[in-house]
C-alpha cells in the first residue's frame, strides 16, 4: 500500500474542514483561508498524480468554506426580522427595474460554445442546393412592393391575440404530438387578411419557444415542429 | 512530469472542453455523458476540471433531481446530475446578453425570494398576485409560463418551486441579500 506524503495530508486535513465545520456548526470565520492558500502553494508545482487531485479537493473545499463565510453573512442579515411578510412587503414596495437589477446581479449565466457539426454543414449544404437549384434556380428577389393595401391594419386587440393564441396553441399542441405540421398546409385554409395574422400567431409561438418550423430539404417545404423552449431566430417566410 | 499526472491533467481538460461544447439545446452535460468520456471515475476528475474553470474565470455547477450533498448521493443519481460551467462573476452588462427581459427578471427575483421566504415552495396564485401589483393580469400569466418552460421554475399542483436552471444560474444568497439592502420606494 503506498505510504500518504506529508503533501498529501495536509490536503486531506483540508479537504475534511467543511464538513468539520458543519457537523460542529462552527463559525466559518474561524478558518483562516488566506493562509491556507499560501500553504497550498508553496509546493503546487512539485505534486504528482494522486498529490495533484488532492490538491484539487482541498482548493474545492477552501471555495466551500468561503461559500460557507458568504452564506453565514447573508443568514445574520436574514436573521434580523425578514419573515416570509416581510419579505414579501419588501417585493411589493420595490420597482421593477431594481428587481430587475437585483436577479442580474446575482445570475451567473452559464458558459457555452456552440459549434456547427460535419452533420449540420452537409444537412446545410443540402439545404442551399434545393433552396437554388445549385446555382440555376431562380434567385430570392426583393419583396414585392404591396402598395397601400400591405399596409392595411389588421386590427388585432390584445384580447384578439390572446384568444387567437390560445386557439392555435391548442390546435398546434394537437396535431405535432403526433407529427410534424407542413407549414404551408396549416396557412392554407386562411386566405388575405386572416392568412397574415395566423403567419404572425404562429410568428409570436416560435419567438417564445412553443413551437418552431425548419426546413425539411427531403420534401422542400417548411414544417412546424414543437419547440424546446427557447426562442427560435428569425427567418423571411413568404406567406 | 509522470504519465500518471499526465493523463490526468488531459482527461481534466477534455472533460473541461466537453463541457464547453454546447450539444444540446441546454448547456453542459449530464453525469452519465461524462462517465462515457472519462471513465467511470469521474466524480474524481472533477476537482480538477473545477480548478481549471476557476482559473478561466468559471464555476462548475452540479445540479442533481435529488436536494442535499452530492458526497451522498449514489452512482444512479449522479449520472442524471447535470454539470454546467457557469461564469464565476455575474452579467451585469445586459447588452452582452442574457434570456430575460427586465419584467421576466423582476418577476423570477420575486418569485424566487417568495419561495425561499416560504421554505421550498410558493403558492402559483400567491406569486401572481405579487407579481399582478407591478404587471397587467395577462402579462404576469405569460412571464410564469415561460419561466416554467425555461427551467427556471417549476410547477407542482398548484405550487411553485425553484427550477434546475434557477438552482444553476442564480446565486440565492446573492438574491436575497439584494433585495433586503437596495432602497425601496418607501426607503
Amino acid at each position: 500500500m503506498r505510504r500518504s506524503s506529508k503533501e498529501e495530508e495536509l490536503r486531506d486535513r483540508i479537504a475534511a474542514l467543511p464538513e468539520e465545520i458543519r457537523k460542529q456548526g462552527a463559525d466559518p470565520f474561524a478558518v483562516d483561508v488566506s493562509s491556507i492558500l499560501s500553504e497550498l502553494r508553496k509546493d503546487y508545482q512539485k505534486l504528482k498524480g494522486e498529490e495533484m487531485v488532492k490538491d484539487a479537493v482541498a482548493v474545492n473545499s477552501v471555495s466551500k468554506i468561503v461559500y460557507m463565510q458568504d452564506k453565514w453573512l447573508s443568514d445574520r442579515l436574514r436573521g434580523f426580522g425578514f419573515g416570509p411578510e416581510k419579505i414579501r412587503e419588501r417585493l411589493i414596495a420595490m420597482d421593477v427595474q431594481v428587481l430587475a437589477s437585483c436577479l442580474y446581479e446575482s445570475q451567473h449565466l452559464p458558459v457555452a460554445i456552440r459549434h456547427i457539426s460535419t452533420e449540420r454543414l452537409k444537412g446545410a449544404a443540402d439545404y442551399w442546393v434545393s433552396l437554388t437549384g445549385w446555382g440555376r434556380g431562380s434567385k430570392l428577389g426583393p419583396l414585392k412592393d404591396l402598395g397601400e393595401e400591405g399596409l392595411e391594419s389588421l386590427e388585432l386587440g390584445i384580447d384578439d391575440i390572446e384568444q387567437e393564441l390560445k386557439r392555435v396553441r391548442e390546435e398546434l399542441g394537437a396535431r405535432l404530438s403526433s407529427s410534424p405540421v407542413p407549414y404551408e398546409e396549416y396557412l392554407k385554409a386562411k386566405q388575405g387578411k386572416d392568412r397574415i395574422r395566423l403567419a404572425y400567431i404562429i410568428s409570436v409561438l416560435c419567438s417564445s419557444g412553443e413551437i418552431t418550423i425548419r426546413f425539411d430539404p427531403s420534401i422542400a417545404r417548411y414544417i412546424i415542429l414543437k419547440g424546446d423552449g427557447l426562442p427560435d431566430s428569425s427567418v423571411a417566410i413568404a406567406v | 512530469m509522470s504519465d500518471e499526472s499526465e493523463e490526468i491533467r488531459e482527461k481534466a481538460k477534455k472533460g473541461l472542453v466537453y463541457l464547453l461544447m454546447q450539444r444540446h439545446s441546454q448547456p453542459g452535460a449530464k453525469g452519465w455523458e461524462l462517465k462515457r468520456i472519462l471513465g467511470k471515475n469521474y466524480m474524481k476528475l472533477i476537482p480538477l476540471i473545477e480548478s481549471k474553470a476557476e482559473e478561466l474565470g468559471m464555476t462548475l455547477k452540479i445540479v442533481t433531481e435529488e436536494e442535499g450533498e452530492l458526497e451522498g448521493l449514489g452512482d444512479e443519481n449522479l449520472d442524471r446530475a447535470r454539470f454546467v460551467l457557469v461564469s464565476k462573476y455575474p452579467l451585469l452588462d445586459r447588452e452582452a446578453g442574457g434570456w430575460l427581459r427586465m419584467e421576466e427578471a423582476a418577476s423570477l427575483a420575486i418569485v424566487l425570494a417568495a419561495i425561499h421566504a416560504k421554505g421550498n415552495a410558493e403558492s402559483k396564485d400567491d406569486a401572481l398576485e405579487i407579481i399582478k401589483e407591478k404587471l397587467p393580469a395577462w402579462r404576469a400569466e405569460q412571464i410564469i409560463s415561460k419561466l416554467i418552460r425555461l427551467g427556471y421554475l417549476e410547477e407542482d399542483s398548484g405550487y411553485l418551486q425553484t427550477g434546475w436552471r434557477s438552482k444553476i444560474e442564480i446565486d440565492m444568497n446573492q438574491l436575497l441579500t439584494a433585495i433586503l439592502t437596495k432602497r425601496t420606494n418607501t426607503g
